[in-house]
């Protein structure tokens, strides 16, 4: 089944996507300076909260990433065109459209939004050349960059944001809960936006940053009109890249866009300076992981994101190329049905719990130990909200107290049904190993393999299924994944899990945030609402000539202020 | 004669008929639908119920039906849902792949089968006879997706003589396009060449043996002679069955081909459109696949009665 | 009969004299071709029913701490990329590849059979069970395979379905050119002049002599199945994952064929083999019961 669309990239919908937690060393454990939460007592501090210091500081742990520095002569780097091998063409490149990750990947080349994440998660305003906020947090203030031309040439102004902001929030949950919030948006002059919320929203800036899906990009107003109650008829961004030519399964070309006004004067994460050295990019849809392993070896590409796992040896050893794991890694998880029948039995869920192995879970799905890890924590371990919270019932592996579980729950032999996938690599092998470790305990299980279509339909269905196989990628925020939200398929939404919602949803600072974030994990592990084996992460492939493509640790498809040597 | 080809070519529209009204059936009732594929996987239920209303996907399925079925009376296969544009136009952009492979193909069968089924029979029970029904047999049996990927593995990563995917266009070059062809067109038209070799061979052996061409032999015509002038056309009955049906294998043989190699051809736009439920190119494509099918059959025939005068007499 | 008529794509094949004894089987037994691929198939089935239990190892058990060991003295193939004995899941996968075969070439003999006979010695049906058996001729397998697949989930039933539809317009069309050069035959117009009922004409003598052709194919169509049962898997439709199938086989084997080769020769090989005894078989039936029909399939 080739599933043209990317889907395998879903679980990077990371609604940070975008975010590069540098050395993970970083970690949490000293506080960022810059502030991710506007704190809502410094009134007009115009610059404060923008200025990011994160360059200087560190050299990311990362093994492979160089801190972009630019090398003197920007002339002898430009040049070149990169043939990118990836998994399918995206259904549209329209970013407003659809939260597939694929076309926000090759978007943000040729869109970009009003903020951006610096290297470790803070955001930054990209689009945006500063912001201030109330002292009671309900104003904020947008200053735009001036002279921001888009392709065409015509220069940005607070319409075309307005418009497009307006736009993506009637198509983006994210987007609908900011002007859910909004009061009102003005445009007081045409650099300057004016957004009046109705109560503090610690996710602002948040929102309107690159999240690998469904991005608040900027298109030109006269597009949105044309585009109507559709999608967008013509490609027109501010981004360093502009559309060229799209033949379907052939490729897809992205040009630089001479015109170009950087953001600043330097690489900052994901903002900053954005230099596109690069002539031309090139994608090309391959859908089959060893054949694009094959053809970067055979010279026919010069990047692959998604390669077989059991390659990963050959090609590191290979001069002709080079492989760096992924420094973003993702949670892979098995969800319960909580509405139905069966599995609303919580003493059923523990046991299931019990009975899984982590590591042979991981190992079936990944293979090789480069690509897993096992880790209780749901939020990313890069992320400043891992913990270990209730991480005792995390790989208990532990049949006989299964069993006993199982014996004070009331199930009575009913098979569960189990949906997972082929289309996304892991996922099939990881829901044969664990239901495997569960029919030892006596759980019948039914696993049904089906194409991701068909998954995403009847999962809408509560009657239809009962467990389902599913990954994620990081997330800035917990209730930026819509999983913790409780409004993904799941459906967990017992009492204590709402109230826990709430409270975090209603909490401005992170420190306040942080121990009920606690909590909800200890709660999730107490109450079972999905499985969660590890992380597990990919590696890609590049021409050993290719430089600083896809360092940007989560944003590992950036290929701005990439280069080829000669 | 012009009568029954008319004849012939009216049953067409029952057949379209039936092929199209089958596919539409069965791609609706089939579970998944493109407006969730095309909102992503973390889109909530309205916003796949938006994408499906834009999509005209919520309409009552005879409404669905009968405005696709004018259309197609007119011409009109509709518009891709995920390439955005008319299915027509997809289909004719990818003819070029899939045809060139499929000749291509049918000229590797040809080109390797007729001759040693020939050269066999010419010299039957001999060393060479049975190497190349072997060969042939070998030919038959081995999977062509199976023997794909092991001409990538040989051609592409060990020896990086040829690429491992990828198309290029015969108007933009034309040695690289071959180049690109090469290994799926063989792969291909391997089986169809060594069963072409065996129809080829066993056709002769009955030909040599008949009462003309001994006559012609002892009338004192050299061997070659003979095999041209008398033996071979006889041959080209059965070889044409053979061609005929090659083709319609070839066109459906070329999917798992064109998957393995990832062509831009008809066939892989199949698989992907099956999978994220594009149902106009589906159901188009179908409806395509199958008026050739019907014209392929119809000019077999055709060439039938131009080649063996017999036939004509409805019986041989 | 000098009229003019464009025949259909498969020629009639002529009547052998000698199919209604059992002449052929001593011929069958002669022709060392047929005997080789009688034996391979008589050991895929051996090995398929009695030897899969014998290995001692699991076919569905995933060990992934197992996974992509080469061949060796306790797992003979080697294990593929789950962990799983590579061997047994062949065997196993065998198991499927005859049912599916088996199933295909019953059903569509049936209904191929049927529908050529009734097409050939009926005109007046003959025109439309003929447009019908196009249509399905231009019916893509592997979309009917996936539909039928998505709708009523993965299985074996599902796959002989799809399989059959395509096989079946091929045997239908052989036969009903069979079946309409019989009907010329003089012992048939004599019986027909006698009085006899058409339907008693049909099963008594025309049918007999339709059987050769039935045969012959029958052992290709096996084949084809076995092969599109692979291709079909391949892409997805087949037969579920886990359950041990050649096709899943080779499919997963993609994913690891550089690091480990032989998961992906030995389902291979495994396909070519039984497909070249069948061939073997067919080949040598053909010759026996029927040496001047022309191959079709």
């Amino acid at each position: 089944m080739s599933k043209k669309l990317t889907r395998r990239e879903f679980l990077k919908r990371s609604a940070i996507l975008g975010t590069g937690v540098a050395g993970a060393a970083i970690l949490n454990a000293c506080a960022p300076a810059p502030t991710p939460v506007p704190p809502p007592a410094p009134t007009t501090a115009p610059a404060a909260p923008t200025t990011v210091p994160a360059a200087p500081t560190t050299a990311p742990a990362v093994p492979t990433a160089v801190p972009p520095t630019a090398p003197p002569t920007a002339v002898s780097k430009k040049g070149g065109t990169l043939r990118y091998a990836y998994n399918g063409d995206p259904p549209t490149l329209d970013v407003q459209w659809t939260t597939t990750n694929v076309t926000a990947w090759v978007g943000l080349h040729m869109f970009e939004t009003l903020f951006t994440y610096d290297d470790k998660y803070g955001p930054i305003p990209d689009l945006a050349e500063s912001y201030q906020v109330s002292s009671d947090g309900l104003k904020y203030t947008v200053k735009l960059r001036k002279g921001i031309l888009f392709h065409n040439g015509k220069e940005m102004t607070s319409d075309d944001v307005d418009a497009s902001l307006r736009r993506w929030g009637k198509l983006s949950g994210p987007g609908k809960t900011l002007f859910g919030l909004l009061d009102s948006l003005t445009s007081p002059d045409k650099y300057t936006l004016e957004f009046k919320l109705k109560s503090v929203y610690p996710l602002f800036e948040t929102a309107l940053a690159i999240t690998g899906g469904q991005d608040s990009v900027i298109y030109p107003a006269e597009v949105i009109k044309e585009a109507g109650d559709g999608e967008i008829k013509q490609f027109i961004g501010t981004g360093p890249y502009k559309f060229q030519e799209w033949q379907k399964d052939r490729f897809l070309r992205l040009t630089r866009f001479d015109k170009y006004v950087p953001h600043g004067d330097k690489p900052i994460g994901y903002g900053g300076k954005k230099e596109a050295f690069l002539d031309e990019i090139r994608y090309i849809a391959v859908p089959d992981q060893s054949t694009r392993a094959a053809g970067i070896l055979s010279g026919d590409y010069d990047y692959v994101d998604e390669a077989a796992r059991d390659q990963y040896d050959q090609l590191k050893s290979n001069p002709k190329v080079k492989v760096s794991l992924d420094q973003t890694w993702r949670l892979a998880e098995d969800i319960f049905n909580l509405k139905s029948p069966v599995m609303a039995d919580q003493k059923l869920r523990q046991a299931m719990l019990a009975c899984v192995n982590c590591e042979e879970v991981l190992k079936a799905s990944q293979g090789n130990k480069d690509f897993y890890r096992l880790s209780p924590s749901l939020m990313l371990e890069e992320t400043r909200w891992a913990t270990k919270a209730g991480g005792e019932s995390y790989n208990q592996n532990n049949l006989d107290k299964a069993k006993q579980l199982l014996k004070e729950s009331k199930y009575s032999g009913q098979t569960l049904r189990w949906m997972t996938t082929k289309e996304f690599a892991g996922f099939y092998e990881e829901a044969l190993a664990a239901s495997q470790q569960m029919a030892q305990a006596g759980i019948k299980i039914d696993l049904q393999v089906m194409d991701w279509a068909t998954v995403v339909k009847r999962r809408a269905n509560a009657d239809d299924w009962d467990i389902f196989t599913s990954g994620w990628g990081i997330f800035v925020d917990p209730m930026l994944s819509p999983q913790f939200l409780g409004t993904y398929a799941g459906w967990w939404q017992t009492e204590r899990a709402e109230a826990l919602r709430k409270k975090l949803l209603g909490t401005a600072d992170f420190k306040d945030r942080f121990p009920i974030w606690e909590d909800l994990q200890r709660l999730w592990y107490e109450e079972v609402p999905c499985i969660n084996p590890g992380n597990t992460r990919g590696y890609r492939v590049m021409n050993a000539k290719l430089n600083d493509a896809g360092q940007l640790t989560v944003m590992t498809r950036a290929m701005w202020n990439a280069w080829f040597s000669k | 004669m012009v009568n029954q080809i008319a004849r012939r070519l009216l049953t067409l529209i029952p057949v379209l008929v039936v092929v199209g009204i089958t596919t539409f059936v069965l791609g609706h009732l089939t579970p998944g639908d493109p407006a969730a594929v095309m909102a992503g996987d973390s889109a909530t239920p309205e916003q796949v119920e938006r994408i499906r209303h834009a999509l005209g996907l919520d309409l009552p399925l005879p409404v669905q039906l009968t405005t696709w079925a004018g259309r197609v009376v007119q011409g009109n296969l509709g518009d891709s849902i995920f390439m955005k544009e008319p299915v027509g136009q997809a289909i004719l952009q990818r003819v070029e792949p899939t045809g060139l492979l499929t000749l291509l193909s049918l000229f590797f069968a040809i080109l390797i089968g007729v001759p040693a089924g020939i050269i066999a029979a010419v010299r039957r029970n001999s060393w060479i006879d049975r190497l190349a029904m072997g060969i042939s047999l070998a030919g038959v049996c081995i999977p062509s997706f199976w023997l794909g990927i092991l001409l990538i593995l040989l051609f592409a990563v060990f020896l990086h003589l040829l690429p491992a995917a990828g198309y290029v266009s015969l108007s933009e070059d034309p040695a690289a396009c071959l180049r690109y062809l090469l290994m799926p067109a063989f792969s291909l038209g391997l089986a169809h060449a060594a069963f072409l070799a065996r129809i080829t061979r066993s056709s002769m052996l009955e030909v040599l043996h008949e009462d003309y061409v001994r006559t012609a032999r002892s009338k004192g015509l050299g061997k070659t002679a003979v095999l041209i002038r008398h033996a071979f056309p006889n041959v080209l009955v059965p070889v044409l069955t053979v061609i005929g049906n090659s083709t319609a294998a070839l066109l459906s043989g070329a999917v798992t081909t064109e998957v393995v190699f990832t062509l831009p051809g008809i066939g892989r736009m199949m698989i992907q459109s099956i999978a994220r439920r594009d149902y106009p190119v589906i159901q188009g494509v179908v409806l395509c696949v199958a008026v050739v099918y019907v014209l392929v059959n119809l000019a077999v025939d055709i060439a039938y009665v131009f080649v063996d005068p017999r036939i004509r007499q409805g019986e041989r | 009969m000098s009229k003019l008529r464009l025949p259909s794509t498969i020629e009639a094949p002529h009547i052998s004299s000698r199919s209604s004894s059992l002449h052929w089987v001593w011929l069958l037994l002669h022709d060392s071709g047929a005997v080789v691929g009688g034996l391979i198939v008589l050991l895929v089935v051996v090995l398929a029913v009695f030897g899969a239990p014998l290995t001692g190892h699991d076919p569905l058990r995933v060990e992934p701490f197992n996974r992509l060991l080469p061949p060796s003295s306790s797992h003979w193939l080697g294990t593929d990329a789950l962990g799983r004995d590579l061997l047994t899941r062949m065997l196993y996968g065998a198991r499927v590849s005859l049912l599916v075969g088996l199933g295909t070439m019953v059903v569509s003999t049936l209904l191929g059979g049927l529908g050529g006979l009734v097409a050939g010695f009926f005109q007046s049906l003959d025109g439309i069970i003929m447009r019908i058996m196009d249509g399905l001729m231009a019916f893509p397998s592997i979309l009917l395979a996936v539909a039928i697949m998505a709708a009523r989930g993965p299985g074996i039933e599902n796959v002989i379905i799809a399989i059959t539809v395509t096989t079946v317009p091929r045997l239908a069309r052989l036969i009903r050119g069979q079946v309409m050069v019989t009907r010329e035959l003089t012992y048939v117009e004599a019986a027909t002049a006698v009085g006899s009922k058409p339907l008693r004409i049909l099963f008594w003598h025309i049918l007999p002599n339709s059987v050769s052709p039935l045969i012959v194919q029958a052992s290709f169509t096996f084949a084809v199945a076995v092969v599109t049962e692979a291709a079909l898997s391949f892409l997805g439709a087949g037969v579920p994952p886990q359950e041990p199938a050649w096709g899943n086989m080779l499919q997963e084997s993609m994913a690891v064929m550089m690091a480990a080769p032989w998961v992906s020769i030995f389902p291979g090989s495994a396909i070519a083999i039984t497909v070249l005894g069948l061939n073997l078989l067919g080949d040598g039936l053909r010759d026996c019961l029927d040496p001047r029909t022309e191959e079709s399939s």
